[in-house]
């Protein structure tokens, strides 16, 4: 096989999901992620210490506020054109739980993802 | 001498990935895996736990209330343009949020129980009271009449509802001369009704109409379908039908009337205001802001028919509008 073809297979693996500029990528958006879960449980609670009552903000709770139509328009597709049980109780049980939750799950898994230094 | 041509898979052994990183991915993907199942179980045994009831229902429960009561006579006054809709297709594609936003919640609206089914009546009324479904039926006659239905989504069905005037339910409340409006509320059960679990949107559903319009002979309160019990996707046991508006006007599975002197906020103007206001009246030349409104599909036929004014019902209602060229009434 010429020289050129491994070339070429070794830039297509630079672009790959799996790439190491793609795990940086990745694990980026993991670390914004904690931050957002790192501010919404601060939010929660700075809310509990003004109010004493501990009530946690849950990611569909935020998704209404910051844009209701395209989460009803969300749960539309999924539900009419992909499966209702998708939505509810699959995605539904996501959406209930508190956003920090959530996030910073999602974020650690990403941010685990960093290459380290020594690669 | 030996000259060696390397392949094209081959690598020098530095360049080698170490065995430590690939393991370690390995283990991410596993968490990954292992994690969305941990995360999945509970709803997956929830989905089948669901899907194992419905197909344990087999089919519709019947709705018993009011039983008795049926068939009622037709009245002569309402007729159709079209014929009637199939009675499985209405009975099978349904919008009621409350059990999910696809068409067919029919088995999961099997859950919502019928009785006991209290009616409360308040807010400018002279006197507030409860009523229980069944002595809604001993008060007020029941009729049937033919109405075209038009969805906001730009469906439509022809369908014989049985029920009272709200006219005749306005009266028996017996409101005070400061009500201008009927404020309708749904039942709220998050344990039968699924959508209602999402605690984000403003359960109960909430719809309004003005004294004028729940007292136009038009007004509808339905309890049955195709002259016997309406089935729970329906709307039983109490719903309304005011045939000159978009579908989700009409309010299902009714549990409270209040009169007031405030117009209300109803469930999907608070969700959606640009899309779907408090009149939303039927007028194919005022588009829904994602859709041409100027036709319709009538439910069991593939063709297209333009849609009427008001529904066709504008000599009923259009004197209920004088400024008819205000979109607000349409939206």
């Amino acid at each position: 096989m010429p020289v050129g073809t491994s070339a070429r297979s070794q830039r297509s693996d630079e672009g790959s999901a799996w790439s190491p500029r793609s795990l940086r990528i990745w694990a980026t958006v993991g670390l914004g992620l904690c931050l957002i879960a790192f501010g919404s449980v601060t939010y929660d609670l700075a809310v509990y210490a003004s109010t004493g009552h501990y009530h946690a903000i849950s990611a569909g709770q935020l998704w209404f506020e910051l844009h209701v139509a395209s989460l009803n328009l969300t749960q539309a597709i999924v539900q009419r054109y992909i499966h209702p049980g998708l939505w509810d109780p699959i995605l539904v049980l996501l959406l209930k739980w508190p956003l920090w939750s959530l996030l910073g799950g999602l974020g650690v898994i990403l941010a685990a993802l960093l290459p380290s230094r020594s690669k | 001498m030996l000259i060696k041509r390397p392949r094209g898979w081959e690598l020098p052994e530095s360049a080698a990935t170490r065995e430590t990183a690939f393991i370690d991915r390995r283990r991410v993907l596993a968490g990954l895996g292992l994690g969305g199942a941990i995360l999945a179980a509970p709803a997956l045994f929830d989905l089948r736990r669901m899907n194992g009831e419905r197909a344990a229902q087999g089919g519709a429960q019947e709705n018993p209330v009011g039983k008795a009561f049926y068939p009622a006579p037709r009245s002569a006054a309402y007729q159709l343009d079209r014929p009637l809709t199939d009675e499985k297709l209405t009975t099978t594609y349904n919008n009621f949020y409350e059990f999910g936003s696809h068409k067919q919640i029919a088995p999961a609206a099997q859950a919502l129980p019928l009785k006991p089914w209290a009616v409360k009546i308040d807010g400018l009324v002279e006197r507030p009271m409860t009523l229980d479904i069944d002595d809604l039926f001993k008060q007020l006659p029941l009729e049937e009449r033919l109405y075209r239905h038009r969805c906001v989504e730009a469906w439509s069905m022809a369908v014989p509802w049985t029920g009272f005037p709200m006219r005749a339910f306005v009266a028996l409340a017996r409101p005070m001369s400061g009500a201008k409006f009927v404020r309708m509320e749904s039942f709220q059960n998050p344990d039968v009704a699924p959508g209602q679990k999402q605690a984000w949107y403003p359960w109960p559903y909430v719809e309004g109409l003005t004294i004028e319009e729940a007292t136009n002979e038009l007004a509808f309160l339905a309890t049955g379908i195709y002259g016997r019990p309406a089935p729970k996707q329906n709307g039983a046991p109490l719903r309304l039908v005011v045939p000159w508006k978009y579908g989700f006007k009409s309010a299902k599975s009714i549990v409270r009337f209040t009169f007031t002197d405030r117009r209300p906020m109803s469930f999907w103007e608070r969700i959606q205001p640009a899309e779907y206001g408090f009149w939303a009246n039927v007028n194919p030349n005022v588009p829904h802001a994602r859709w041409s409104q100027a036709t319709e599909m009538p439910l069991g036929t593939q063709k297209r028919i333009p849609t009427m004014l008001y529904n066709g019902y504008g000599p009923f209602v259009a004197h209920l509008y004088p400024e008819s060229n205000d979109r607000r009434f349409f939206m």
